[in-house]
Order: structure tokens, then sequence, then C-alpha cells
């Protein structure tokens, strides 16, 4: 063979994993005509900018001829009140971010299939990628997201935003065996970690184990056996990635929650009161509700009386509430925290939201540690992350 | 090439670029690797076909035209983007290689390695079959140093390769 042959077949062996191209034309040319009438990143901007210059100078001009009227008009204060945004038409310039920069992920409004992203003060959006129909899971970070669509498993994405952690069978689906705890990165092969949990025979949906703690940085992991027909919580472990050893665990709950370095972790009851344990296992906290996230650095947490319930913040050490969900009629539904900063991120559902896309939308409102929503955004799907 | 207005323009466009778009395709996931980013770059660089349909004198040149646009675009995803879509389940899934499978294996992660603009080349050369004057016009160059690019590329992929190998 010569070497044209050979980079024939390696080049067509690589467009063999693109898959299937069929809908291609009609689907990218569609969303192409989509953006083809809205301006161009540049010229936006541009005409943003004149735009912003002519208004400075009206204001000026205005105020000064009022002041030499000899006029003073009483101006009432402005209150900073975040606005809902509303995207009428799919964004089409791709959000450009210093790298490292966190962003909260969510479906485009006008196309579901597309991502965008926020930053976490809301001054910055844009597009990320396609393919989100089936939805997906994201890197805390919003760096990387994973579609669901070619997934076998379902990691769950470490702190770092780059490793993730899972648990996978050891045996046949067809029997009952133990699950095994892995930790690795995209392109690489993940390493085994520990045993953990077990997991019923396919048919029986017997539930397994799961992860909701993964820290490279904080050596640690938290895993939890669901019970029955993968309902609660029937017993779950902190356990050190380095060398698979269970630091402590404990068991029995309706719902686990764990901060992003597993140093926390909250399990609530059938009475819907939630206890905190520490770093070391130590009860640190016992609150009313159901702990759903803790901020980054673990201090409040996100609480609801139960799954669909309106939510609130809680200072889970003191019980004081930082803020509290508008509407009493919304319905907690997904929540989480600004990785390495102070906010959170709350989905709340208002009931008068239509599925159609068998995603609930929400109304996603960025919450400062002072309990003031920085920003607010109505009726939008966000993306697992 | 005559400008239509409204309807005709769609469809004029449509038959024009229609065509272009599942190579276009191709050859953004060649450069990139990553379908949703290459669905990206493809969907944008339609978007830039239309915008600048007027710099596009002569028909017949569409296809260098539309793929260098798509190439710009890979380009440009590749130094402004940090986002990416990752495949897990490919490295749990990922199962052990046969010897037999090792060369074409080694040809391919170094197509991987190699810089977007050799990827380019290679795939406009080898997979879509172009000839090389379209390789040139399609990276704006003569179709001269366009053999010369597609060789270098080659010999980046195989030390030991002769000219003669790729006639």
């Amino acid at each position: 063979m010569t070497m044209r042959d050979d980079l024939r077949t390696a080049l067509q062996s690589q467009q063999s994993s693109l898959g299937d191209v069929a809908d291609a034309r009609q689907r990218l040319m569609h969303g192409a005509m989509l953006n083809r009438d809205q301006p161009a990143n540049r010229s936006w901007q541009w005409a943003a900018a004149v735009a912003a210059v002519l208004i400075a100078a009206i204001v000026i001009t205005t105020f000064a001829l009022v002041k030499a009227g000899g006029h003073t008009t009483p101006v009432p204060a402005a209150t900073p009140s975040p606005h809902p945004q509303v995207s009428p038409t799919p964004l089409s310039s791709q959000l450009v971010v210093p790298p490292g920069t966190p962003v909260i992920l969510y479906h485009d409004p006008a196309n579901f299939d597309q991502v965008d992203g926020v930053t976490w003060d809301g001054r910055t959006s844009g597009r990320v990628g396609v393919g989100a129909t089936s939805g997906g899971n994201a890197a805390p970070d919003g760096s990387h997201y994973q579609t669901l669509d070619k997934a076998a498993v379902s990691p769950f994405w470490a702190d770092d935003s780059t490793h993730y952690c899972a648990v996978v069978r050891t045996k046949s689906r067809d029997v009952t065996g133990p699950g095994m705890l892995q930790i690795g990165s995209s392109g690489q092969q993940p390493r085994n970690v520990a045993k953990v949990g077990t997991f019923g025979a396919a048919g029986l949906n017997a539930g397994g184990p799961t992860v909701v703690a993964c820290s490279p940085g904080a050596d640690r992991a938290v895993v939890y056996q669901s019970g029955g027909q993968g309902i609660g919580v029937a017993e779950f472990w902190v356990i050190q990635l380095s060398n698979g050893r269970v630091l402590w665990h404990a068991g029995r709950g309706t719902w686990i929650a764990a901060s992003h370095d597993g140093r926390y972790v909250a399990l609530a009851d059938d009475s819907f009161k939630s206890t905190v344990y520490g770093p070391n296992g130590q009860v640190a906290g016992r609150i009313d509700g159901t702990v759903f996230t803790f901020s980054w650095d673990a201090s409040v947490a996100v609480v609801a009386p139960n799954y669909g319930g309106a939510p609130s913040i809680l200072d889970w050490r003191d019980g004081q509430t930082v803020w509290t969900c508008p509407k009493s009629t919304y319905q907690y539904t997904q929540s989480l925290p600004e990785p390495g900063g102070t906010h959170i991120a709350i989905g709340a559902a208002d009931p008068a939201y239509k599925n159609t896309t068998g995603f609930q939308p929400v109304d996603l409102f960025v919450v400062g540690p002072d309990g003031v929503v920085v920003f607010e955004k109505k009726d939008v799907t966000l993306f697992g992350q | 090439m005559t400008i239509e207005s409204g309807n005709d323009r769609d469809v004029a466009f449509d038959s024009l670029i229609g065509p272009l778009v599942e190579p276009g395709l191709r050859l953004a996931f060649s450069m990139l690797g990553n379908r949703a980013e290459a669905e990206d770059a493809t969907q944008d660089a339609i978007t830039q076909a239309w915008r600048n349909l007027s710099q596009l004198r002569d028909r017949s040149r569409a296809r260098p035209w539309f793929l260098s646009i798509v190439a710009n675009r890979c380009r440009n995803l590749r130094r402004t983007n940090w986002f990416s879509t990752v495949r897990i389940a490919d490295v749990f899934r990922a199962a052990p290689i046969a010897d037999t499978q090792n060369e074409r294996i080694d040809l391919e992660q170094g197509l991987a390695r190699l810089p977007l603009g050799d990827r380019q080349v290679l795939f406009m050369r080898f997979y879509l079959d172009l000839p090389v004057d379209e390789v040139a016009a399609s990276l704006g160059i003569s179709p001269a140093a366009a053999k010369g690019r597609i060789y270098r590329a080659c010999k980046r992929l195989r030390p030991s390769l002769l000219e003669e190998d790729l006639t």
C-alpha cells in the first residue's frame, strides 16, 4: 500500500467516528439561516458603541440645558434591579471568556439543541455548542460538557472540571455484583479506586451506587447506595481517591447532597430534616428541610422542604435564611455552586411553565453571598451541570 | 455570479452551498476531532458564506471558497474556545487494540497530532480528492506551494516518505 492509500484508510477510519451525517445539510443550513440576519459580532459592537456615545451626548446636553435654566429636577434614586433576560432568537455569537472563567450552561430558549453559556455575573453570554437535544452533563465550571445520546455511563464531574468519577459494574448486567469506583479524565483510561456498593441485576431495577462528590484536590469521593428501585439512600461512603480507603460512612435517608470537595455531607430523613456531617463524619448541624447543594465554601446551602418545594438559601450552621424564593409556588428543580466563588445558581420552576422538551424550564436565580440576586433568567432550561 | 433577492437568493444559496455542507462538516471534523465543534464551525461557516456571498465572483470556485471559510472557522474556534464536548463514554468503552491494527492506529494518532493546517490539506487532497489547484485556492496559495504543503504534511507523518510515494 502506498502512503496515499494508507492516508485514505486512516482518514476514512477517522471519519467513521463522525457517525451519521444524513441530516447534517438540512439541520446546519436551517441553523445557519436562523442566524444569518443577526449582525456579526464586530459590527454589533460598533453599533452599540456609537449608540452609547449618542445617548451619553443627549444626556449631557439635556443635563446642561436643565442646569442653565435654573431648574433642579429631583431624580429618583436608581435602584439596582436585576432584569429578567429573554433571548428571542438563538444566540449566534460564540461565548468568548478568558480561559478558566466559570459559566452556567443552559439550552438556548429559541433552539433547544444549542448550549449557551452565561458568566456568573450575568454580563457575558454566548453560544457554546450544539447537540444538547437529549440533555447531558457538564463540568462544574461549564468548560466541558457531555451530551448523553452517546453515553454508556453518566460520570460525575470532579470539582476540578477535568477529572470525573463513576461507579461501574464489575459483573454482567444480568447478575448482582459490586460496583467499582473509578476516577479518570477525558482521553485517559480510568483508574480503579475501590469496590463500593452493589448493583442489582438490571432486570430488577434495584438501583446501585452513585457518586455525589468527586474531588482529586481534597482526595475524596462520596458515593451512596440507593435503596430499592433506586429511591432514597441506603448507605453512603466517603472514600479516599488515592488509596480507596473508606474514611467514614453512615446511612439511611431520603436524599443526600455533598459539598464539592466531599468534606460536608447532608442527609435528609423521612421528616424532611437534614443532618450535616463534617469532614470526619461528626454531626456538624441539623436543619429543617432537604439540603440540595452547598456553596463552594460550604458556608450556606440550598434547602427546600422537599424536591419540588420552594427553595431558599440557609446558613446551615446558625439556621439564618440568606435568600428566599420570591414566589412560594415555585418548585425547586436544580442548583449549583459557583466554582471557586461565592454565588449559587438556583433553578426554580414556575408551575405555569410548559415542559415541551422533556426538561423542566425554570427561572434561574443567581444569588450572591449577601442574598442579593445578581441576575435572573426567566423560563430557561439549565443544561445538566 | 448574479445575486438574487429574497426567496430566489435562498434557493440559489441552498443549491450552491447545500451540497458542500457535508464535505465542510467532514473537513471540520478532521481538523477539530469533535462532532459538536465541527457542526458549530460548519454552521458558522454557512452563515458567513451567506453574508459574504457577494465576494464569490465565480460560482465554479464555490467549493474551495466555502471550505476555506470552514477551515478559518475551525482555526478561530481553536483559538478562542476553551469549551469542548467530551465523550467520556468512549473512555469507558475503550477496548484493547489488536496488533494488526497498530499501524493504522499510529497513522490516525499521527494525523490527530498534526497542526490544523496540515490536517486541512491532507483531508482535502486525500479524502475529498480535490485537485491540487482547488486545495491551493482554498488555502490562498499557488498550486506549487500547495503541493509542497501536502508533501511536508505527509513527511511529518512518515519521515521516511519519498515524494514519489504520493504520486
